[in-house]
């Protein structure tokens, strides 16, 4: 919720009133860009907890043994790809970008899309995953591997879902023609959060899908 | 077209790149070349940024089916150094980190750092080593 | 480049109907609902907060009344665990934060010389955040019980699942929710303040020119936005726990309670100096101006807040000395606790020092001040004792620690911050406060709060613990607890007394001009109030207390010399020859933050009660803020078509 909030400053002009030039800024950058840093950081704590929470109980269940283990559920060549997916939207992100700062709508518009695409495509693994699991038997309480696993991940998911909100909303601005080169920073700042949410997907991955469980 | 500037400086940031192409540069490598004067890399860059991602990741997916028959330790070290340089490279590239200004950096780095020695201090004190002593 | 496209055109008026047509007054009593001025919002901050400190008060009250005698009956058990949950919860996050942010708001573009904060809708958003989530947080009162669990809603008590009945009602679930949402709001509003203080000075206003009040408010926004995190994580964990089956701290299937309390102390910890840096900031103002001296060693107080706020980040294990952490963990936050109290001292020497020699004068703003100086001293001291681990684990969950941190938090902060409204209330609304009055309520507030909270340090010491509803005749705990239950009534009084005094001052205050203080810093270079957009001109800063050197000069032996008048103290009477208010164009007033927020308690109550459909249609209302709040620019243009740049 937070990090929409930060999106909707986005548009947030200086308050004297004047267009929100960097160059009259004491840091020489813009606010938006600035505060959507900041937020990013304060994520950064946000997803340690829960992954140093995963650590921490990584491996726990051999005492408490219940229910499907990791080593028997996580089908990682199918991880493997829909990461592969998230790590490429990070790419049609950044060009989308550069299309706008070259004044190139067309191409930006197509960017988008197949960014908030990717990201739906990450989604929709996700959603599969979670069933299979869900399937085989795993629950939120049947282990501490259910416990950590779904709100970890389901987290991300959540965060990669108002990215695509967010993407989508900035393709409609740009559809309707309210998204001059001008404004290209509002396709940034939703370009920093979505690539934030890549990282903390490399390290969620490494964590629980490749570092071996036992 | 009113953003005249920004015409001009896209276009000045992609004839380095173009050069860099085609004459041989003298820093030009294995590694992604950095556009002078701390412009932003082109669509160039960022492909190439993408395929080293690509290549990165599927020696993660390799490595990690080594489980067994190399050392735990190592495989975890190795699997976290890639993590670290994938993250490094979107932040830095994708993300525009090296080229704009020092204060995203330092700010970014501030929560980063925080996070990683709280939690880690805080993962500290559940290992043996803290809890026995 | 030729096949660029032409960028689409601009449009420049909106078109489309729109289901809500944008605000556009800002007097009026309905001006305050949509208004985006940080003055505006602060006046609400300050209000809301202490209205949320009476009721908080209140609830103080009936637990002395309970333990005013052994054996008592006022309240049953259970209905002290709510008074005293909501007691701490109110104070740490409806006082304490919001009264910060009040704080804030009103001082921090005037002292840097600003129009308003960065993102004035994002402040709006932080205000109704915290206006509705204590709102949600006290309808559970009414909606299946209070919170119970303590303000620190320790894990596995908090996170049992509810049908196990350790915490029956929906008390704990509309806790988490709950203090999720102000967390929220808090963050928002630490961005606005960063963004704000890193981006928005004026010419001239380098970092080490600020204000120190300035400084302490950009440390405290760094501490709320990394602080907020581990705790909504936590949160999330208990409620997950609660409510679905999770395991995070359910020992019995592999959990460890432990990881809440150290997620809970690496915000608790953090927000100990949220909660009190504001006020050093306010003291630091105060004392220089009644003593007539600059503060002394400006860069030293400085240094020591950072310092305090980095440092804060690696005590947290202190308030768990009694969880078995074992002998190294404990040995190193014993250390490290020590350690923060050297930068606390080095300011309450600082502050001494600018005291020393000066001419001062001893009005109210400056009693209360001093008030904080010699109280806030005695808990921290009560505090270093804690670093001392064999010493804390045997004064851990006792009285002594209820003393401690009284007199920080409420000696200290709560001091500051009536300071604080004596001081600025001249530049707010324009009249002083009565004078008669505000000592009257020093008075009774310093032996009031000295007469409850000293003899918890011995009641700490003869071992009576915290959080326990009676207590029997026989224990020699009697004549204390009456002392402590008469001295909440004495407190209780000198905030009548001020609220007296607020609305004497409303009705037939006394007008003062725009620097009745004989003030340092900028804001009171202006009209009091302040206009909308506070400066007509944009001043230009040479050095630290910029506005006291254009009012005065030294002499050969270093004596103060009044310049001639006119000049620059004048400015502010008089606005520059030709000057158009209008030509200033500031933010437009706006309904969307206030839909978001709205749409924030109506998803917690959805959490709460398992409602999917209210949850779904949160999350919808909350999209339509939010989109209409992307789409909508800062400010209106000009009616008549003219931009003003």
């Amino acid at each position: 919720m937070a990090q929409a909030v930060v999106t909707a400053g986005s548009s947030e002009l200086a308050p004297d009133g004047h267009a929100d030039h960097s160059h009259d800024t004491n840091t020489g950058v813009s606010n938006p860009k600035l505060a959507i840093w900041l937020f990013l950081s304060s994520e950064a704590l946000f997803f340690g907890a829960f992954i140093s929470t995963y650590f921490l109980y990584r491996g726990r269940d051999a005492q408490f043994l219940k229910g499907p283990t990791p080593d028997k559920l996580l089908n990682i060549p199918f991880t493997s790809v829909t990461s592969f997916v998230l790590l490429m939207s990070s790419l049609t992100m950044v060009l989308a970008l550069a299309a706008i700062q070259r004044g190139d709508h067309r191409r930006l518009r197509i960017w988008l899309l197949a960014t908030a695409l990717f990201g739906a495509t990450f989604i929709g693994g996700q959603l599969y995953e979670f069933t299979e699991f869900y399937r085989q038997g795993l629950h939120l309480g049947t282990n501490m591997f259910g416990t950590t696993f779904f709100v970890l991940t389901g987290l991300h998911g959540a965060h990669v879902t108002v990215g695509i909100v967010w993407l989508l909303l900035v393709w409609s601005r740009s559809m309707q023609g309210r998204l001059p080169s001008e404004k290209s920073e509002a396709v940034e700042i939703a370009g920093l959060y979505w690539h934030f949410v890549d990282i903390v997907w490399i390290f969620i991955f490494t964590a629980i899908y490749l570092i071996p469980t036992h | 077209m009113t953003e005249g500037t920004d015409l001009v400086t896209v276009s000045a940031d992609e004839s380095p790149v173009g050069a860099a192409g085609t004459a041989p540069e003298p820093l030009a490598g294995a590694t992604p070349v950095v556009a002078p004067e701390h412009a932003h890399p082109g669509p160039r860059q960022y492909v190439l940024i993408a395929v080293v991602l690509v290549i990165l990741t599927a020696v993660e997916v390799a490595t990690s089916y080594l489980e067994g028959s190399v050392n735990a330790n190592l495989l975890i070290v190795a699997l976290g150094i890639m993590a670290a340089v994938k993250f490094f490279l979107v932040v830095a590239w994708y993300m525009h980190m090296k080229q704009d200004s020092h204060v995203f950096r330092r700010l970014f780095l501030t929560g980063l750092i925080l996070a990683s020695v709280v939690y880690g201090i805080l993962l500290l004190f559940f290992s043996s080593t803290v809890l026995k002593s | 480049m030729t096949t660029v496209e032409d960028p689409p055109a601009v449009v420049q008026a909106e078109r489309r109907i729109r289901i809500l047509e944008r605000p556009k007054a800002t007097t009026g009593k309905f001006s305050w609902v949509t208004t985006v001025d940080h003055k505006k919002i602060a006046i609400m901050y300050a209000t809301l907060a202490l209205g949320f400190f009476v009721v908080g008060g209140i609830e103080a009250l009936f637990i002395r009344l309970q333990l005013a005698q052994p054996d008592g009956t006022i309240l049953s058990a259970a209905r002290y665990n709510e008074f005293f949950t909501m007691h701490g919860t109110t104070m740490v996050f409806l006082l304490g934060m919001p009264i910060a942010a009040a704080f804030g708001n009103f001082l921090v573009p005037l002292m840097i010389g600003a129009r308003d904060v960065a993102f004035p809708r994002l402040n709006m958003l932080g205000f109704w955040v915290f206006a509705l989530g204590g709102v949600f947080l006290y309808s559970s009162f009414a909606l299946g019980g209070a919170p119970d669990g303590g303000w620190f809603g320790y894990a596995p008590l908090t996170s049992t699942p509810l049908a196990a009945g350790y915490l029956p009602g929906r008390g704990t679930d509309f806790w988490t929710v709950g203090i999720i949402m102000l967390g929220i709001g808090s963050v928002a509003t630490a961005v606005n303040f960063l963004v704000t203080i890193l981006n928005m000075r004026a010419p001239g206003m380098t970092m080490m020119r600020m204000p120190v009040f300035v400084w302490m408010m950009l440390v405290v926004a760094f501490l709320t936005l990394f602080a907020m995190p581990p705790v909504t994580a936590a949160l999330i964990m208990v409620f997950m726990d609660r409510n679905f089956h999770t395991n995070f701290f359910n020992a019995a299937a592999g959990g460890d309670p432990l990881m809440y309390q150290n997620l809970f102390w690496i915000f608790g910890h953090p927000e100990v100096y949220i909660l009190i840096l504001p006020g050093m900031g306010i003291v630091s103002e105060i004392l220089p101006v009644f003593s007539r001296k600059p503060l002394f060693g400006y860069s030293i107080v400085v240094f020591s807040g950072i310092a305090i706020g980095f440092l804060g980040w690696g005590v947290w294990a202190h308030h768990m000395f009694t969880s078995g952490l074992g002998p190294v963990a404990v040995s190193a936050f014993g250390l490290s606790t020590m350690l923060i109290a050297v930068p606390t001292g080095v300011k309450i020497f600082n502050w001494l020092a600018t005291v020393w020699g000066g001419a001062v004068r001893l009005r109210t703003p400056m009693l209360f001040a001093l008030g904080f100086i010699a109280q806030f001293t005695v808990g921290g001291l009560s505090g270093v004792m804690h670093s001392i681990v064999p010493s804390d684990t045997q004064q851990t969950d006792t009285y002594f620690v209820v003393a401690h941190f009284h007199y920080v938090l409420f000696g200290g902060l709560v001091f500051a911050v009536f300071g604080g409204f004596y001081y600025w209330w001249p530049k707010v609304f324009g009249t002083m406060l009565n004078e008669r009055m505000g000592k009257l309520n020093f008075w009774l507030m310093v032996i009031g709060f000295n007469l409850t909270f000293f003899p918890m340090h011995f009641l700490g010491f003869e071992g009576q613990p915290r959080r326990t509803y009676t207590y029997p005749s026989g224990m020699g705990w009697d004549t204390m607890n009456l002392l402590a239950t008469i001295g909440a009534f004495i407190i209780a009084t000198s905030v009548a007394v001020f609220i007296v005094n607020v609305i004497f001052t409303a009705r037939r205050g006394e007008r003062v001009s725009h620097d009745p203080w004989d003030g340092r810093t900028l804001e009171w270079s202006i009209p009091s109030p302040p206009p909308e957009y506070n400066f007509a001109v944009v001043p230009i800063v040479t050095g630290i207390d910029d506005y006291w050197h254009r009012k005065y000069t030294e002499d050969d032996e270093g004596r103060l010399v009044k310049l001639p008048a006119g000049g620059a103290v004048d400015e502010a009477e008089h606005e520059p020859a030709g000057f158009d208010p209008h030509s200033i164009h500031m933010p437009s007033p706006s309904y969307w933050p206030l839909i978001f927020a709205i749409a924030l308690p109506v998803m917690g109550y959805g959490f709460v009660f398992k409602n999917w459909f209210l949850l779904a249609a949160g999350v919808v209302v909350a999209f339509f803020g939010l989109n209409g709040w992307a789409i909508e620019p800062s400010a209106e243009p000009e009616p008549s078509g003219t931009e003003a740049h």
